[in-house]
């Protein structure tokens, strides 16, 4: 659950800026760079640590029940411990593990911009596996959420468990899965490299989102019903796994181009002169939309969350359904029609956002 | 001092609480957070009464009031889907201030609100008076494995430089002119990770041959611990056995 709620976190962050006087970052930087916006540059590493911290959500205390939480830890802690008696006899290499892990530390505190005024955080769960091998993936994401637990005051510490079976087991192992079938899988060309890594950062944030839905399943107050938790949660990782997705491409891009013997999962790989990840980004949009069309069924025809909270504090007489005459009559139309209207709707979206904050810079005058 | 910017959570201090062993306070916040989950969500007296504790542990290691502001905020983005679940929950309505929500909804939030915030409360004490590397120490004293503790030390040390380098990247992409468009700029910064991972692991092969220059046989040095005094002793673990005295009483006391 490294990265869900940053939509909102960093939208609540882009609000709280714009009411706050802007500090000057502290490196006096160069002409052209003044006026970047805090979403336009994507780095604002010095002067947003303080922000930064607080923005990397994991499960928090009181959330999901005391079995669950042990059954995870032990999980967990089976994982771990083999993942480091593993390398400990095949090769240690002690400061390289801790050099990588400071690497995917530094990479999940990093800001990347993933929509019109708002960035994100990426776990990096698949990055590590691919980079790495899985063994020392899961020994480093593991390491990270620890010390973001106990240093950093993030996550619960009685959801520790939880959070380093879903982040620092599922996730990279996930995506290690995912990366070794699909390079077998597409051609033996130097592109499959990114094009496997695009899917496998989808693979894996939608891995660890599903961990979180199951334990909630077993161990969550059932106060909100499943389906509600299932289809907003798998929902809103789709879109946040294509952008680890993407993001995992370029930086597995870049290191096969300079040093491809760093690439654990490359090895067999031929060496690289062009990585455009085509094929990935096609097979990472079968898999999302695979995924909202699975979660279709499951979503609810009752009223949705808005209008039934509108109903309940008497807002409206009546709650309208959202099922149409048409839906009953011709079904599988009507499925096609939701999704085309949703993907509209969000390009729409997207397209509406951006198309604003260029026209609110363009009124400041940059 | 090597290590994150770790005056963000860790408060410049000689408390009581800062002179204690690290692995006394990571056991005691480990317990005290256990015992504040295992506590009964209605018993409000309870959960009162832990917060009291949390507030004499903040006075026992110096923290003001201002420093807690700030920190609990961080504690906010966490419990967006606590203050939903009143609304979307199913069960028995009541009435609250005109609204009319769930009762297991509004418990369920109530349990995840108050518990995540006490618990923030006991790390927050507990990052705020043991510097990272201590961290470390403690939990290598509390038989962590040594190639977990060693990279994790590694990790602590090393996250500045790395986080530095990024900075140098970008710094030098800038004044080159440099402006980057919302999703363009993220696979820009992806790029940039791909070198500062390449540096990253050959800094770490450097280090690596320094170490084994300078007699490394596959442990690192690490002091013996002090015997723990009794009074130390007391100190520490008087938090989570009180918080424990609680969660019994909660579920004992109806």
């Amino acid at each position: 659950m490294g990265s869900s709620l940053e939509v909102f976190t960093s939208l609540w962050r882009v609000c709280a800026r714009s009411a706050q006087p802007r500090t000057p970052p502290s490196p006096p930087l160069p002409s052209p760079a003044r006026g970047l916006e805090p979403c336009q540059a994507p780095y604002l590493i010095a002067n947003d640590l303080q922000q930064n911290y607080g923005e990397a959500v994991h499960i928090p205390d009181g959330f999901i029940n005391g079995a669950t939480s042990l059954g995870a830890a032990a999980g967990a802690l089976t994982a771990f411990s083999g993942s480091i008696r593993r390398l400990s006899r095949s090769d240690p290499l002690l400061p390289l593990t801790g050099l990588a892990g400071a690497f995917i530390f530094a990479f999940q505190m990093l800001n990347f911009p993933v929509a019109a005024g708002t960035s994100g955080h990426v776990v990096g769960g698949a990055l590590a596996a691919i980079l790495l091998g899985p063994a020392r993936a899961v020994v480093t994401l593991s390491l990270v959420t620890l010390l973001q637990a106990l240093v950093l005051a993030d996550g619960g510490i009685s959801a520790l468990g939880l959070n380093v079976l879903n982040l620092g087991v599922v996730a990279p192992l996930a995506g290690w899965a995912t990366f070794q079938l699909a390079v077998r899988a597409l051609p033996r060309r130097p592109s499959s490299a990114a094009s496997a890594a695009v899917v496998a950062g989808l693979v894996s944030v939608l891995a660890a989102a599903f961990g979180l839905v199951g334990e909630y399943a077993l161990g969550g107050n059932q106060a909100a019903p499943l389906r509600t938790v299932l289809t907003a949660m798998l929902g809103a990782h789709v879109a946040v796994g294509l952008a680890e997705g993407l993001i995992t491409s370029a930086v597995v891009a870049t290191v096969l181009r300079v040093r491809p013997d760093l690439v654990r999962g490359g090895r067999q790989l031929a060496p690289v002169t062009q990585t455009s990840p085509t094929w990935g980004i096609a097979a990472a949009g079968v898999i999302a939309v695979v995924a909202v069309t699975a979660l279709l069924p499951w979503s609810s025809q009752d009223p949705d969350v808005f209008t039934s909270v509108a109903a309940d504090q008497g807002l409206v007489t009546t709650a309208p359904t959202t099922a149409s005459p048409d839906q009953t009559a011709n079904p599988t139309a009507s499925l096609s029609a939701t999704i085309v209207a949703g993907v509209l709707g969000t390009m729409l979206l997207a397209g509406f956002g951006t198309g604003l904050l260029t026209a609110f810079r363009k009124v400041r005058g940059k | 001092m090597s290590g994150i910017h770790a005056h963000v959570f860790l408060s410049h201090q000689n408390s009581p609480l800062h002179r204690l062993a690290p692995e006394l306070k990571l056991v005691a916040a480990i317990w005290f957070v256990l015992a504040v989950v295992a506590t009964r969500r209605e018993a409000l007296v309870f959960l009162a009464a832990d917060t009291v504790l949390v507030g004499a542990a903040a006075l026992a290691g110096g923290l003001s009031l201002g420093f807690w502001a700030r920190r609990l905020m961080l504690g906010i983005p966490f419990m967006l889907f606590a203050f939903l679940l009143p609304f979307v929950g199913k069960g028995p309505k009541i009435e609250i201030g005109g609204l009319t929500v769930s009762e297991p909804g509004l418990w369920a939030a109530w349990n995840i609100v108050a518990k995540a915030t006490l618990c923030l409360g006991a790390a927050v004490v507990m990052a705020a008076t043991t510097p990272p590397t201590d961290v470390l120490t403690g939990l290598e004293r509390l038989r962590l494995p040594h190639f977990a503790s060693a990279s994790a030390g590694f990790m602590l040390r090393y996250l500045d430089l790395i986080l530095d380098d990024f900075r140098r990247i970008r710094i030098a992409m800038v004044s080159r002119g440099y402006r980057g468009r919302w999703f363009g700029s993220a696979l820009a910064l992806a790029s940039s990770a791909g070198t500062v991972f390449i540096r990253s692991y050959e800094r770490g092969e450097r280090v690596y041959q320094a170490m084994v220059a300078r007699g490394y046989a596959g442990t690192m040095p690490t002091t013996p611990p002090a015997p723990v005094h009794p009074k130390q002793l007391g100190l520490a673990l008087s938090f989570p056995l009180l918080a424990s005295l609680f969660a019994v009483l909660s579920w004992v006391i109806r």
